[in-house]
């Protein structure tokens, strides 16, 4: 509806506005991916347990969810661990 | 007397949450009720600029929380707009010296002797943020339209209701009427859908913000502006009376067909008979 109306207005597809669209919608989905996927907390928990099994572990993830760089998408997690020196 | 305590939030900073505290404030405080805004920008205070009043300031915040005043001495009264008053944040403390719970205790007293209690909420997500969303059983949520703006609401909308605030609702500020009609800037469905919240005002950017900023008259106070007009439309919808909403695109089309009207001779009332 509001697209037809956008080229009644005689708007291009690849306007700035179009774009902006396309990268807020997005940057939003992936947000709510990190900040709400119960798998993914789920799997925060179990990771953290695992790697604190085998390496003494200082605090919770330093860095924890889900990135995309170009076209693929990486889970990247950064975990401190205590310095024993 | 039971009042509601409405936090206004943004995630970013910089979009209007000050500015949209005062005016709403204004607005409700035109409309009879009797208003509180509590500046809760730590460190940081601008509320009491935007609204004229800095050089009343003797108590803020910090003085009631740590008891150092009662709170009828840090309720600062505004010079125009019957029953506002203002806390003001303190400027030389830092962010943490208040807790959730202190300002919870804070808003549940100030709501038994006010109609609307509007925390004016810091940037950013952190501790300053969290109290003033503890505090509050409402949200409205400041935007741009602007795609780091709209980002970080929607972050902020998710944190809203993981502390069950389920009803944001959403003010979009200084939409630019001109590029919205080019294509060059996103309007207010767009933002709308994306966002999945209703809208409470549609704000036009308006050099009569920064003008009135400027002499501490908060522009609801001018109702020749197209963004006072709105600040006083919004604090209608607040305060529960139907308002129809009006996208600024929409207005100022409607406006320049009046100009052209008015010019080629043609009033309104006129050309509908035509
Ligand atoms: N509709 C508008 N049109 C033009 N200028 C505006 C409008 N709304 C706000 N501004 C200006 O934008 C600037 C930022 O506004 P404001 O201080 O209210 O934002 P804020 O969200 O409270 O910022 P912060 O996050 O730093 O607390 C101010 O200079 C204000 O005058
Ligand atoms: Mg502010």
């Amino acid at each position: 509806m509001f697209r037809l109306l956008r080229i009644i207005r005689g708007q291009r597809q690849d306007s700035p506005r179009e774009l902006a669209r396309q990268r807020v919608q997005s940057a939003i989905r992936r947000d709510r991916m990190e900040v709400s996927t119960p798998q993914l907390s789920e799997l925060r928990g179990e990771l953290l347990s695992a790697i604190s099994a085998r390496l003494p572990v200082a605090s919770e993830f330093a860095e924890f969810g889900l990135d995309r760089v170009g076209d693929d998408l990486y889970l990247v997690s950064r975990v401190r661990l205590e310095d024993r020196r | 007397m039971s009042g509601k305590t409405i936090v206004m939030t943004s995630g970013k900073g910089g979009v209007g949450k000050t500015t949209a505290t005062a005016n709403v404030g204004v607005g409700l405080a035109l409309r009879g009720k009797r208003v509180v805004v509590i500046d809760t920008d730590i460190g940081l205070r601008n509320l009491d600029v935007v609204m004229g009043l800095e050089n009343r300031i003797v108590y803020d915040l910090i003085d009631v929380v740590e008891e150092r005043c009662r709170v009828e001495q840090a309720l600062i009264r505004d010079k125009h707009a019957g029953e506002l008053y203002l806390i003001a944040a303190a400027q030389t403390r830092d962010k943490d010296c208040i807790s959730s719970q202190q300002l919870i205790d804070l808003c549940r007293q100030l709501e038994a002797d006010f109609d609307y209690v509007i925390v004016d909420c810091p940037a950013g997500i952190e501790q300053g943020f969290r109290n003033a969303i503890a505090a509050a059983r409402e949200a409205l949520v400041v935007t741009t339209p602007e795609v780091s703006a709209i980002r970080d609401a929607d972050r902020v909308i998710g944190l809203l209701h993981a502390s069950d605030i389920h009803s944001a609702k959403l003010i979009i500020n200084r939409i630019k009427p001109e590029m919205v009609r080019q294509g060059d800037m996103l309007d207010a469905s767009d933002v709308l859908d994306m966002l999945a919240v209703d809208a409470i005002g549609l704000i036009p950017a308006d050099d009569r913000v920064i003008t009135t900023t400027n002499n501490g008259t908060p522009v609801a106070h001018d109702v020749q502006s197209p963004s006072g007009r709105e600040f006083v439309r919004i604090a209608a919808r607040i305060d529960g009376e139907y308002t129809p909403m009006i996208d600024p695109v929409e207005e100022q089309s409607t406006s320049i067909m009046d100009k052209v009207r008015t010019l080629m001779g043609i009033t309104r009332k006129a050309s509908t008979h035509v």
